[in-house]
């Protein structure tokens, strides 16, 4: 069973994802910012993808990647970026965000559960 | 007048090279002078000293029944500096027979007041002229002369109206171009004290003249200011292109308005600038410049661009979370809706999605209007875009009973932002949609022409007239639709897509004829290099 680790701080949509990914056979951690996410990290078993949120209270989308792409067990994991923040931060950050290593990024609002399930399952494909 | 002859001293001379020198001195003075009180000074002292004078004064006319005294030689008296012309008994009469008067033996005259009497005893006046001053038939004034008793020149009356005749003619100028100088100084003025900022420039954009409203507005001196090119005081590259390119090679228009930044003493200004060309007197070209302090309103502008920023992503959390339990309630695993229940579900289907259009056009028209709007461009295909176009509106063409023919060119391709040109060609193809008959066609066309592509569109609708398609392209613009009371848009569609077209460095325009139908032309600029082809 492949392992979605989704760090999001809206309490709604964390058990609308999580139902949606369960229905589809993925089983789910959860983080409600960076820090917490890297503390799910820290434990042996490792997720196949992360998904993450960019703006949270406490640590941060971009500094919580920057930590991940640091850790040699870590960096490998694919991270795909949700999140509601302005394409026009995105675009700012873009280079930064592939830099560092992201798979690609989507828009909450614009992306139901199902649009989401089939990109993660296509990067897990590619993987 | 030649019948005034008085030989007051019996000693009859005349000093003819006296006069000639005066008559000619007060001629050039006449001819290089518009200043009245010039000419009314050498005028006055030529006479005094022709006529041996004490005194002398002239009165002008300075209203409907008042003389006032303009100028006066010799010392200050008592006598008043205005009269009545109806009720001083020599103004009055000069006035009505325009004829020169002589008075003497003052003990007889009731018509001047013991004061000027005693003075005249003083003084040893023995008689005074009233002398008047005439242009084309019309009493301007008159000229008092006051002799004393023992000046021994003769006067000659017909010999001093030469040059009293002399001076009417000054005098009148004088007033005319005193007239046109109020006139200029009232022009100059509105200038100095608008309270817009004004700057005149020669041709060349080389600052002449700045008011005080101007130097408030920058904070700067006009002595700084005057010489230098008024571009320099422009912070943006696109608005000195302006003066050239806009202002100066356009020969048609005769007035611009144009929001800039310009470069203050410790910051930079928003102003609304209007230019106008004009030829001065001097038949020199001009360029007159106004500008308005808009700082405030441009702060106004971004706050309320920043607000409908927040509160747009401030709602799509929430309209994330609709939609995607909306998603989940539809999968069989959550269980089955009843008849009744699916079209309810259906409905609040649709106004998530109305709202999230909505949510998403105000934060495209929000980055338009900050200029934020950024496209990641790379060599793409018309054709793969358009097929996801219309195979994602394939729904939406069934339901009209709608076909598409396509009339196309395989390879086109555009060097654009792929993610932005599907919205281009969806909003387009979903309005051609909404405004078309149902069972008709939709033409839909690209190809390559010289630099560009050409991508058309046109529907089978009852057109568009002329003044709904100026309309068009603006913000929350919409056109009523025929076949549906609400057509259920934001009426932000086409000025985004406008403005995405804009930004690809594109063109759009409208060709409709009313009844036939409307096309929608898009013109796009090549991919030169197509081996990233997306």
């Amino acid at each position: 069973m492949k392992k979605i680790l989704l760090i999001e701080d809206d309490k709604n949509l964390i058990e609308m994802y999580e139902t949606a990914f369960e229905l589809e056979g993925f089983e789910v951690e959860k983080a409600l910012n960076g820090d917490e996410g890297l503390k799910v990290l820290a434990k042996k078993e490792k997720p196949d993808i992360i998904l993450l949120d960019i703006l949270m209270p406490g640590m941060n989308g971009f500094s919580f990647l920057k930590e991940v792409k640091k850790k040699k067990t870590l960096k490998s994991i694919p991270v795909l970026l949700l999140t509601n923040l302005g394409e026009s931060t995105i675009d700012m950050n873009r280079e930064l965000a592939f830099v560092l290593g992201i798979e690609g990024y989507l828009i909450k609002a614009k992306n139901n559960p199902d649009q989401v399930i089939a990109r993660i399952k296509n990067i897990l494909k590619n993987k | 007048m030649g019948m005034f002859k008085i030989n007051l001293n019996k000693k009859s001379k005349a000093n003819f090279n006296n006069d000639f020198e005066e008559f000619y001195k007060i001629t050039q003075v006449i001819n290089s002078s518009l200043d009245l009180k010039t000419t009314l000074k050498t005028v006055s002292e030529s006479i005094a000293n022709i006529t041996n004078a004490s005194y002398c004064y002239i009165f002008l006319k300075s209203g409907e029944d008042e003389v006032s005294c303009a100028y006066r030689y010799g010392k200050k008296l008592i006598f008043r500096e205005q009269y009545n012309i109806s009720t001083s008994y020599h103004t009055k009469k000069i006035f009505k027979t325009g004829k020169p008067i002589v008075t003497s033996n003052f003990e007889n005259y009731r018509h001047y007041g013991e004061e000027v009497i005693d003075f005249f005893k003083k003084e040893n006046i023995c008689c005074t002229l009233y002398l008047p001053i005439i242009k084309e038939k019309k009493v301007l004034g008159y000229m008092w002369i006051l002799r004393k008793a023992e000046c021994s020149t003769d006067i000659d009356i017909k010999r001093i109206m030469l040059f009293v005749n002399q001076m009417a003619t000054a005098i009148s100028n004088s007033q005319l171009h005193h007239k046109i100088d109020i006139n200029r100084s009232r022009w100059k003025s509105i200038f100095k004290d608008s309270s817009s900022g004004m700057i005149i420039t020669d041709p060349s954009f080389k600052i002449l003249f700045i008011n005080k409203a101007f130097e408030t507005i920058i904070d700067k001196k006009s002595r700084l200011l005057i010489g230098i090119n008024i571009e320099e005081m422009f912070v943006n590259e696109k608005d000195r292109l302006f003066l050239e390119k806009g202002l100066r090679q356009n020969k048609k228009t005769k007035v611009f308005n144009k929001e800039l930044l310009l470069e203050a003493k410790n910051s930079v200004i928003w102003t609304s600038m209007r230019v106008s060309k004009s030829i001065n007197s001097a038949d020199e070209e001009r360029y007159i410049f106004s500008f308005e302090d808009i700082t405030s309103k441009q702060e106004f502008e971004k706050d309320k661009n920043e607000f409908v920023s927040i509160i747009s992503h401030e709602l799509r959390n929430p309209l994330t979370s609709i939609k995607g339990y909306l998603n989940l309630i539809e999968k069989k695993e959550i269980g089955s809706m009843n008849k009744k229940q699916q079209a309810f579900f259906k409905k609040i289907e649709d106004s998530a999605e109305r709202m999230t259009e909505l949510v998403e056009n105000l934060l495209d028209v929000n980055k338009i209007n900050t200029g934020k709007m950024r496209l990641n461009l790379s060599p793409v295909s018309i054709g793969k875009i358009f097929k996801k176009v219309s195979s994602d509106l394939s729904r939406a063409l069934s339901q009209k009973n709608l076909k598409i023919q396509l009339d196309k060119d395989e390879r086109v391709y555009v060097y654009g932002d792929d993610i932005r040109l599907y919205q281009v060609f969806y909003n387009l193809l979903d309005n051609a949609i909404k405004y078309s008959f149902p069972d008709g066609k939709i033409k839909v066309g690209y190809k390559n022409e010289d630099e560009h592509a050409l991508f058309y569109i046109k529907d089978n609708g009852v057109g568009i007239s002329p003044l709904e398609q100026k309309k068009l392209f603006t913000k929350f613009s919409r056109i009523e639709n025929i076949f549906s009371v609400s057509s259920g848009g934001t009426g932000l569609g086409l000025y985004i897509v406008k403005n995405l077209v804009l930004a690809h460095n594109g063109a759009i325009w409208i060709e409709s004829k009313h009844g036939k139908g409307a096309t929608f032309n898009v013109k796009l600029p090549l991919a030169k290099q197509l081996s990233l082809v997306k």
